[in-house]
């Protein structure tokens, strides 16, 4: 009798439960890890990280294993650097859990086991750091706190740079220790690619700071340099004031963790006026010496426009009219070329287009087709008023007259390193030719008298180099519909006469000074001959064409 | 097999009634076959030698498994032994790593190079290679003390190293800043000549006016 119990027994729990208990058995023994994937680290274009994951703990706390909380605190606080105070209140909490300091460096987590407090543990996690701190950071962005990009270059590479999580299952005994022999990794991780950007480490920290210097001597809302290299449209640094340190998210002003060289759209001003003289150029309209008579104001479609400066009738020739800047001057040659050629030329720049250079947000800025131009749209658009533009919008256009007339888009990722460690260098950017070789000279020829003594910008002029570039003083808009403040930018390349360097400066908002040519242009000064040196790029040693401002 | 069972009988010879009850069959009298004794089958083998057999084969086998099994556990404890030294030594040099990126990162060379009295220059002079003539603008960065290291018009590979051993010179140990914070320019001609030209050391501390204002 009690056999065929105990035989029953074992036949209900041998067959009819065997599966479920077996499956319970593993369940105990069988543990699952997610292996994380390395995130990928960006460099500079030398190689030199500017953003990488490395090895950190975290500090955590059993509470319900600490009796007394003061002396485990007092022990901590100094290696954590965490106030006392705030400890015992983390770990005066009720339950089996207390994360004491995220992601700490290794160092100080093993100076924390060595302490063999009770309760206290350190957890191996990840970390990512920015080495040089703000520097590029508008352009590297930030993760968040599970480590994944939300800004700038780790939002928009983040597919590439995460790679793929892997799988382990592994088993355990009785008590939670693994079984040495159990280990079975079901799937590897893949580690992310390294991303290596064109960005030059030494002139973007050169940039950073003549641009952070600026914005505050001339009390500016913000400011941006874009140095661009024309003959390949790479990006050689892209400088945003103020910046912030993504190491410290917690503390950056939420306004300023953005990449406004890319996403803030802004009525260019006069440094659209080559846009203007190109195309009369480029449509055999006029020449460079071409004559123009200048009132003191113009009357088109119902408005009066002046010039900045109150003159009497001036007798310019075209490079006249962009050495001194003339906004009237601007508007006699729209009305030569009319409103479809005058967008045609300004499409064809990539005005009203992303210039795709993989950044995420870029705006396409605003250029209403012809349709809807009023009569005063084609004058005001002349001198750079009344279309919105990017910053690097603005960098392209003089990137491609420096490169000859042929537009190269904007690039700043060079390539990547993937997980099998080969290099692969990004797509060849793509080329179009907007103006011929040589309109695009006589532009260069009539920029170089902008820097002369007579034209707007003096202080831009490099000892030794050839300088050609244009000012653009812009009003602002206020956002209701009215202009306040103004938009101070100068763009130039250098050498003229070869130019490899193409360097944009873009102040938001000046109110100590507000001209380009005082405000904009001595930045350009310092950042342009830093990266003449730094690339070691020679003077060409040639003389500037004379120039004939008047006739 | 047993001894009770018939003789296996010997190839090509008949034995026993079939062959017998035919006599008259026997065309040729034969010789009788001559009957061997045959040895009587060995008797079964003791039973102890195989249970001890049984015991050796079972013992040793469980004596390999452990030894297996204790290897396999000695690999693993190698394994994380040797995967704990492996993050210590990552951790190591992921710190050393960033100490040197720290130290070397252009805000901090700025910094040390500005602390040993240094002045970024603002031009760099070079070197026509036919003829050893120095062209572009040499100019000081700063005017007094006039503490100007010669100009060296030797060609490119010496000159970042003549540059360097004047500025030891004149500045003491800003050689390694200096040549470290204009890492570009030993790879270009003769920026190395403008570090020679332009870089002095003084005891001011007007050089972040100054440079603004160049």
């Amino acid at each position: 009798m009690v056999l065929s119990v105990i035989a029953g027994r074992l036949i209900q729990l041998q067959g009819i439960d065997r599966s479920a208990y077996a499956a319970s058995a593993t369940d105990q023994r069988l543990h699952t890890l997610t292996l994380p994937a390395t995130r990928g680290t960006i460099t500079d274009r030398d190689g030199t990280p500017l953003a990488e994951t490395v090895n950190a703990d975290d500090v955590v706390a059993d509470p319900s294993e600490i009796t007394d909380v003061a002396p485990v605190a007092t022990a901590l606080a100094p290696v954590l650097n965490i106030g006392s105070a705030q400890l015992t209140a983390a770990l005066s909490v009720t339950g089996r859990y207390a994360l004491l300091a995220h992601a700490v460096q290794p160092a100080v987590a093993d100076r924390v086991d060595a302490l063999k407090l009770p309760g206290i543990t350190t957890v191996a996690t990840s970390k990512r750091i920015y080495p040089d701190g703000s520097l590029a950071s508008n352009v590297l962005g930030f993760v968040n706190s599970v480590g994944q990009g939300r800004g700038g270059i780790e939002l928009g590479y983040q597919k590439q740079l995460a790679g793929h999580n892997g799988i382990e299952h592994f088993q355990v005994s009785a008590n939670g220790v693994p079984i040495p022999d159990g280990e079975n990794v079901i799937r590897a991780a893949v580690p992310g690619s390294d991303i290596r950007l064109t960005i030059q480490r030494d002139i973007q920290y050169e940039a950073q700071r003549a641009i952070a210097a600026q914005v505050s001597a001339t009390h500016a809302d913000s400011g941006t340099v874009i140095m661009m290299n024309p003959t390949n449209g790479q990006i050689v640094a892209m400088a945003i004031a103020p910046g912030f340190d993504p190491n410290n998210l917690a503390r950056a002003n939420p306004n300023d963790i953005g990449n406004p060289a890319v996403t803030d759209v802004y009525e260019p001003g006069s440094v659209n006026k080559i846009i203007t003289m190109s195309a009369a150029l480029q449509d055999k309209l006029d020449t460079p010496t071409s004559p123009f008579v200048i009132p003191p104001v113009l009357v088109d479609a119902g408005s009066a426009f002046h010039d900045a400066e109150t003159h009497g009738t001036e007798h310019l020739t075209l490079t006249g009219i962009l050495a001194y800047s003339s906004n009237i001057g601007a508007i006699e040659v729209s009305k030569q070329l009319g409103q479809q050629r005058m967008y045609h030329f300004l499409r064809a720049y990539g005005f009203g287009s992303v210039t795709g250079v993989g950044l995420p947000g870029e705006q396409q800025g605003l250029l209403p087709p012809v349709s809807k131009w009023s009569g005063t749209t084609l004058p005001t658009v002349s001198f750079g008023q009344g279309i919105g533009v990017t910053a690097i919008q603005v960098a392209s256009v003089y990137a491609t007259i420096a490169n000859g007339g042929v537009r190269v888009t904007p690039t700043i990722v060079a390539g990547m390193t993937g997980p099998n460690g080969r290099y692969t260098p990004a797509p060849p950017p793509v080329r179009h030719r907007v103006i011929s070789a040589h309109v695009a000279k006589d532009l260069r020829d009539m920029m170089e008298a902008v820097i002369s003594e007579q034209g707007t910008a003096p202080e831009a002029a490099i000892p030794g180099y050839r300088i050609a570039g244009k000012t653009g003083t812009a009003d602002r808009p206020n956002g209701h519909g009215g202009y306040a403040g103004y938009t101070a930018t100068f763009v130039g390349m250098a050498p003229a006469d070869n130019p490899k360097l193409v360097c944009e400066v873009v102040l938001q908002n000046p109110r100590s000074g507000h001209f380009g040519g005082q405000v904009a242009a001595p930045v350009f000064k310092t950042v342009t001959s830093f990266a003449l040196r730094t690339l070691g790029i020679a003077p060409t040693f040639t003389k500037p064409p004379k120039a004939k401002l008047r006739w | 097999m047993s001894v009770a069972e018939p003789l296996r009988r010997p190839f090509g010879l008949r034995v026993g009634t079939a062959a017998a009850a035919k006599p008259a069959a026997r065309p040729v009298a034969r010789p009788r076959p001559r009957l061997v004794l045959v040895a009587p089958a060995r008797p079964a083998a003791g039973r102890i030698p195989f249970v001890i057999l049984l015991g050796v084969v079972l013992v040793g086998g469980l004596l390999l498994l452990l030894m297996l099994h204790t290897l396999a556990a000695q690999d693993g404890f190698t394994i994380n032994k040797l995967q704990q030294r492996l993050t210590t030594l990552t951790d190591t040099e992921q710190g050393l790593e960033q100490q040197v990126q720290a130290d070397s990162g252009p805000a901090a060379l700025r910094a040390r190079a500005s602390a040993l009295g240094m002045l970024p220059s603002t031009v760099a002079a070079y070197h026509k290679l036919h003829g050893g003539r120095a062209i572009g603008i040499q100019q000081p960065v700063y005017s007094p003390p006039p503490v100007t290291a010669p100009v060296s018009t030797t060609t490119t590979t010496s000159t970042s190293a003549h540059a360097a051993s004047t500025s030891t010179k004149s500045a003491g140990k800003a050689t390694k800043s200096k040549s470290a914070a204009a890492p570009k320019s030993a790879t270009t001609a003769s920026s190395g000549t403008t570090t020679a030209t332009t870089t002095h050391h003084r005891s001011g501390r007007h050089h972040h006016g100054a440079t603004a204002k160049q």
